[in-house]
């Protein structure tokens, strides 16, 4: 495994922004990860020897971040909140409801390699809970009929156009 | 050096500024808890245990974290810093196995000690606790527990400050914490390894060569000298029923600090397994009276074609005796050797800028102290002699002919094999002693097992005196430390 020559170039770059190079851990594991999807072992030793610092300290940031896995996970992960407010406003069965379409557990891949599902912590939309978020895009206001069918768009390649979430009436 | 004056507990007290506030107070007969902190270890400022009011301060503070100030008003045993330890103390059992029954620390352990001394509460959590890997090998030498571990992280920066090999990490985040090697790691190659366990306020790492071996407070802990090599690391030999069941460095700033090495651990603990045994003549075991005064009256014959080939393992009162023998006898051919060399194929360092140094004997400056005029056994003129006494192992003796030996030593080697009369000698773990490290410090070391079947050089050499009528210093470590 090695850095491609565009990735190169922008490390050359980036040194000059970070004198100290232990400081580009995050910049060099984010372009494996988007590259890879994962930051694998050998990735670790890739960067460490690249910054030459000590693995460890590598395996450390990638433990301590949730964004970088050290496995290949789905083309889409699915991570939804189950933290207090969503919990109250039925997360659980959201949760269970993806469980059952997809087959898997919490924390599993689809075999065909699409879906991940994960349960994280609060992600800050709480007031229009349940939730999830899948890559950079946030669904809001879940229920089991809607998780269907975004797992189905999805599947089908359906762009989902990112606009503000409209405020629910409360009664 | 600019000092600084504040008050603890309503005590003046001045210390040297930048001192750590932890360390002032201890300096001053006030000791504060701790877990992370370690006096050579840089702070790290985690566990909160050693928290203190200071007034004008809206928050306690770190002690360990924090400098002494000029006019600081300390309280650190007020009932306001007594409920911070309580709290302290309540958060960090709130997740720990509690199996001191089985738990090798036990007995020494920090979490239990401070527990009962500033504690003693009832624990209030009635959830599962998190389970998380008991037995996780970092390699061979030492087994972690991520259990136990109360991620002070005193290990991790064992490895990077101490041995320098920045093999320990911590993974994950907040209860899923855990200490971890690289993929793939080990810290068997860590020269330094052992000290990770030694220093781990829990019983979270624990060496493979103790782990339920015995209980700590069955051990007789003896103050020794590492001999592995001429730094003469303080150690404590801990011992039962004339076994050695784990070694451990002693502090000392000016040597070793609270570090020695692993192959100086391992030296005593897997004892090595040429010693040497008995009195022998001719291979055939004799009476020790009848060995004594047969060696003196062949010294006493053959004064001037004897070599006398001295050991770098001898302690410097045995030294001393030595010296009065050759002295008297007017032996001039005196030789100094290496006992014993680096050996790469072992995996031994050969020398590093921490503690290990390339001369692997513990007393060549005593040696050279005692008979600045001895020569290079490299240097000998094997021709000019007919009788060699040879005292340790390791002298390039093997292969000459034409000497007769006599061995005094610890260790059979080739030579020991070859002599004519042999009496075996001890360790320094079995004898009282000093040593002269290479920094020219002596210090001295109790005996902490019985030697078995082996005889005390430095009564051997009270005994030969006497044979040659000649009252010796001394006739034991006392008398001729203070006949000096
Ligand atoms: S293993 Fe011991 S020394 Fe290391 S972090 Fe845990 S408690 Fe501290
Ligand atoms: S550095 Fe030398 S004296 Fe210290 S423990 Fe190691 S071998 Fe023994
Ligand atoms: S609790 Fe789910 S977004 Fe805050
Ligand atoms: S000893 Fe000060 S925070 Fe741990």
């Amino acid at each position: 495994m090695d850095f491609t020559d565009a990735e190169k170039k922008e490390i050359a770059y980036l040194r000059t922004r970070y004198p100290d190079p232990r400081s580009l851990t995050l910049p060099l594991m984010w372009m494996i990860q988007k590259r890879e999807g994962f930051v694998s072992n050998e990735a670790v030793d890739l960067i460490a020897a690249e910054l030459e610092i000590p693995t460890i300290w590598v395996e450390e940031v990638r433990s301590w971040y949730s964004m970088f896995t050290e496995k290949k996970e789905g083309k889409f992960v699915l991570e939804v909140c189950n933290n207090i407010s969503c919990a109250m406003l039925g997360s659980q069965d959201v949760i269970d409801h993806i469980c059952e379409v997809l087959k898997i557990k919490v924390g599993e891949t689809t075999p065909d390699g699409m879906f991940t599902l994960k349960t994280v912590e609060c992600l800050g939309s709480c007031g229009t809970g349940p939730m999830m978020q899948v890559g950079d895009r946030y669904y809001e206001l879940l229920d089991e009929n809607k998780v269907e069918q975004i797992l189905e768009d999805l599947r089908n390649g359906k762009e989902h156009e990112q606009k503000p979430q409209e405020w629910p009436e409360y009664k | 050096m600019k000092e600084v004056t504040l008050t603890v507990d309503g005590k003046k007290i001045t210390v040297p500024a930048g001192t750590l506030l932890i360390d002032a107070c201890e300096q001053n007969g006030i000791y504060i808890p701790r877990f992370c902190y370690h006096k050579h270890l840089f702070p790290s400022g985690n566990c909160r245990m050693c928290l203190v009011t200071i007034e004008k301060n809206p928050k306690p503070q770190p002690s360990c974290m924090t400098p002494v100030a000029d006019g600081m008003v300390v309280h650190t045993n007020t009932p306001e810093v007594a409920e911070i330890r309580k709290a302290v103390l309540e958060f960090i059992l709130i997740n720990h196995p509690l199996d001191c029954p089985i738990c090798d620390k036990a007995g020494e352990c920090m979490l239990q000690d401070q527990y009962m001394e500033f504690s003693g509460d009832k624990s209030r959590f009635n959830e599962t606790k998190v389970a998380k890997e008991k037995l996780y090998h970092f390699g061979e030498k030492i087994v972690y527990d991520a259990e136990r571990c109360i991620l002070c992280s005193r290990c991790v920066r064992i490895t990077r400050e101490v041995s320098k090999t920045n093999k320990l990490g911590i993974l994950e985040r907040g209860d899923r914490s855990y200490v971890a090697l690289a993929h793939g790691d080990t810290l068997d190659d860590d020269p330094y390894a052992y000290c990770v366990t030694d220093n781990c306020p829990v019983g979270a790492l624990t060496p493979t060569y103790f782990r339920f071996k015995e209980r700590v407070w069955y051990l007789h802990k003896t103050p020794s000298v590492c001999a592995g090599c001429s730094r003469g690391c303080n150690i404590w030999i801990e011992t039962k029923d004339n076994v050695i069941y784990r070694v451990r460095p002693r502090e000392n700033d000016a040597v070793n600090k609270s570090w020695m090495c692993d192959f100086g651990r391992e030296y005593y603990i897997y004892p090595p397994k040429n010693r040497a045994a008995g009195v022998k003549i001719n291979h055939r075991a004799v009476d020790y009276g009848k060995f004594v005064s047969e060696v003196a009256s062949l010294l006493k014959e053959h004064t001037k074609e004897t070599a006398f080939v001295l050991s770098a393992y001898a302690t410097n009162e045995e030294l001393t005796l030595a010296k009065q023998l050759t002295e008297h006898l007017g032996i001039k051919g005196i030789f100094h050797k290496k006992d014993r060399v680096w050996q790469e194929s072992t995996g031994e360092i050969r020398e590093d800028d921490i503690l290990i140094k390339e001369d692997k004997t513990p007393n060549m400056a005593g040696v050279k102290n005692a008979f600045p005029d001895a020569k290079d056994i490299n240097d000998m003129v094997i021709s000019d002699f007919k009788y060699a006494v040879v005292w340790g192992p390791g002298a390039p003796l093997d292969k000459v002919s034409g000497l007769e030996l006599i061995v005094i030593s610890a260790m059979v080697d080739q030579v020991w094999d070859k002599a004519k009369y042999n009496l075996a000698g001890r360790i320094s773990a079995e004898k009282h002693g000093s040593f002269t490290n290479f920094e020219g410090i002596t210090q001295d070391f109790r005996r902490a097992i019985k030697g078995e079947n082996n005889y005390d050089e430095l009564t051997f050499f009270v005994d030969l005196l006497k044979e040659l009528g000649v009252k010796p210093i001394g006739r034991t470590v006392q008398e001729i430390q203070n006949a000096k």
